[in-house]
């Protein structure tokens, strides 16, 4: 089986772990709250702590098995782990950081170039540089760059791009799906930054508490009643992702056009608050639930930039809320109240206009 | 008198010390740095009293160091059987000099190590396992080298301490000139001797040079080393 699979109990204290699932090649968010466990996990996985119990298997190979009393130390594991805090040797360059990684890396394996990690993470002016002397985000880009240079079998990922600026951070996060996409290593990505994650992946773990609340890809996961619960308080959000397409100065707008993955719908245009990104960027936009109105029909006379004809596909009942999945091309999640669902007749199949402002828009 | 130069029995104790102390240092300078790490970096059965042993010389009488050593080391102590089947001679002897000097700088560069390892970042070394290096390769990247500055401290120490051993030494190894009659017994020995103040001022005057010139190594080295680490 490929993959990382695990089951494991982990105990401290009053805190307590328990969670059995399995993350496919490709990436997969860890969302949680702080205290969850959600780094306890990772610790457990890359061997910097050992499980109370259980059994822990990355591409059919046994990393740790409580029963067979197998516990391969973190250095045989080929299971990277990056830290919010970088972690980075002082006494060597970040060239002699980097190539450290190098050097007790896989014979034969590959995950990345040295160079294409340089580029994409922009580290080629720091290379010289002692570790002391970088900035919080280049000090983590620096750690990114290292792991993946181990070319490890799986990465864990544990807030690494805190301190990056937007734009660089989008690059690494770009730089992480290329290699999901292409190595086949599962990598897992902690964040409680639903919107952040969304950029790289729509599978995700949620943990509350040392336990497993549901897996599976974000729409889905939407829809189910035990998942809204922790999902809600971390930033539900629907995803556009987006091409520049007009630039339109003297209304303060940018125009993008959805970026749809099956092809023969008309893809939907969004106005949004204008940007100085060249037209032809791919971005991509987020949007709450709550930002969202419903109506109708198509509304004239009203400031509202934004308007989408959709089909309704699924209702899912929230405290006093009512979570509407609406099709309009791509899928979109909207909150209203459950008295609206009766006034408006909404029911699935009807078909419904979903209104949002273009402030409302918020770029990733 | 005291401006005439120091004569070949005066060379003679100068030398010996020097070799003493660089013997010291080389017999404990391995285990010193192990049991350092052990004591900041791992739990194990019996760390206290491991702790209270390495400290003790640090407390006791130096002249009960060497007493004891000598019940230990001696012809009817416990092991000499083996010393014996080695062909060792320990008491009255450079080695027992040597030795002496080891156990009293033993717990000073134990110290050393193990405050600098104490205050080094064990995460530095976990993110070195994760990038695949094992635990011999880590003890020598990533250990050692943020180390250094209290590794070489803890040996100058040792050294430095080794120098103006005295107690343990003249019990353990007695007052033999050329062979145990380092320059602090040679001190002891001269002062003891009327009219031979002038021979023991030029004494403590070659002891105050070399105590003077291995303290300013020291801290040169030191210095280095932290530069290295910290730019």
């Amino acid at each position: 089986m490929t993959g990382l699979a695990f089951d494991v109990r982990w105990r401290r204290g009053d805190f307590a772990l328990d969670i059995e699932a399995s993350a496919s090649p490709g990436v997969w968010g860890i969302l949680g709250h702080s205290g969850a466990g959600k780094s306890t996990l990772l610790h457990l996985l890359a061997g910097l702590a050992t499980p109370d119990s259980g059994r822990i298997a990355l591409d059919g190979r046994i990393l740790f098995d409580c029963k067979a009393r197998r516990n391969l130390p973190a250095h045989r594991r080929a299971v990277a782990l990056v830290f919010q805090r970088a972690r980075l040797f002082p006494h060597m360059s970040v060239r002699a950081n980097l190539d450290y990684a190098g050097k007790h890396a896989q014979r034969g394996r590959q995950i990345v170039s040295f160079d294409e990690v340089v580029e994409e993470l922009e580290i080629a002016g720091l290379l010289s540089r002692r570790p002391r002397s970088l900035s919080g985000g280049e000090a983590q880009r620096t750690a990114l760059a290292r792991s993946l240079l181990a070319h490890p079998r799986a990465l864990l990922l544990d807030e690494p791009l805190s301190a990056l600026d937007p734009r660089l951070k989008r690059r690494a996060l770009n730089l992480l799906r290329k290699i999901a996409g292409r190595s086949g290593l599962p990598i897992l990505y902690v964040t409680h930054e639903i919107g952040e994650f969304l950029q790289i992946g729509e599978m995700m773990l949620i943990i509350e508490s040392g336990r497993l609340e549901a897996h599976g890809r974000y729409l889905d996961l939407m829809m189910q009643q035990r998942a809204l619960r922790s999902m809600q308080s971390l930033g539900l959000v629907s995803l556009l992702r987006c091409r520049a397409v007009e630039h339109r100065r003297e209304q303060g707008i940018t125009r993008w056009q959805v970026v749809l993955g099956e092809a023969g719908t008309t893809p939907p245009v969004v106005n949004a608050p204008l940007v100085a990104d060249p037209l032809g960027t791919e971005r991509s936009l987020a949007l709450r639930p709550q930002d969202i109105a419903l109506s109708a029909q198509h509304v004239c006379g009203i400031s509202v930039q934004n308007q989408w004809p959709g089909t309704i596909r699924r209702l899912v009942p929230h405290e006093g809320q009512v979570f509407v999945e609406i099709d309009v091309g791509l899928p979109m999640i909207v909150e209203v109240t459950s008295r609206t669902i009766t006034s408006m007749g909404l029911e699935p199949g009807s078909t419904i206009w979903c209104l949002f402002k273009s402030n409302a828009l918020r770029y990733l | 008198m005291i401006w005439d130069a120091p004569n070949a029995a005066e060379w003679e104790a100068l030398k010996l010390s020097i070799q003493v102390a660089l013997g010291a240092v080389a017999v404990t300078a391995l285990p010193g740095i192990y049991l350092g790490w052990l004591l900041a970096r791992r739990r194990f059965f019996g760390k206290g009293v491991v702790d209270l042993l390495v400290h003790l010389p640090l407390v006791l009488p130096p002249v009960v160091v060497g007493y004891m050593l000598l019940l230990l080391l001696g012809r009817s102590g416990p092991i000499s059987p083996i010393l014996d089947a080695m062909g060792l001679d320990i008491a009255f002897t450079r080695r027992g000099a040597v030795m002496a000097s080891a156990v009293m700088g033993f717990p000073l560069l134990v110290r050393a190590v193990r405050v600098s390892m104490e205050s080094s970042d064990e995460g530095l070394e976990e993110a070195a396992a994760l990038l695949g290096a094992g635990p011999l390769r880590r003890w020598w990247s990533i250990t050692l080298p943020l180390a250094a500055p209290g590794i070489i401290t803890g040996l100058m120490l040792a050294f430095a301490r080794s120098l103006g051993e005295f107690g343990a030494t003249i019990i353990l190894a007695g007052n033999i000139q050329g062979e145990t009659r380092t320059l602090p017994l040679a001190i002891f020995s001269t002062a003891q001797t009327p009219g031979a103040e002038g021979a023991a001022l030029r004494l403590a005057v070659l002891s105050l040079v070399l105590s003077f010139a291995s303290l300013a190594t020291s801290e040169w080295l030191a210095r280095r080393a932290r530069r290295w680490n910290e730019p």
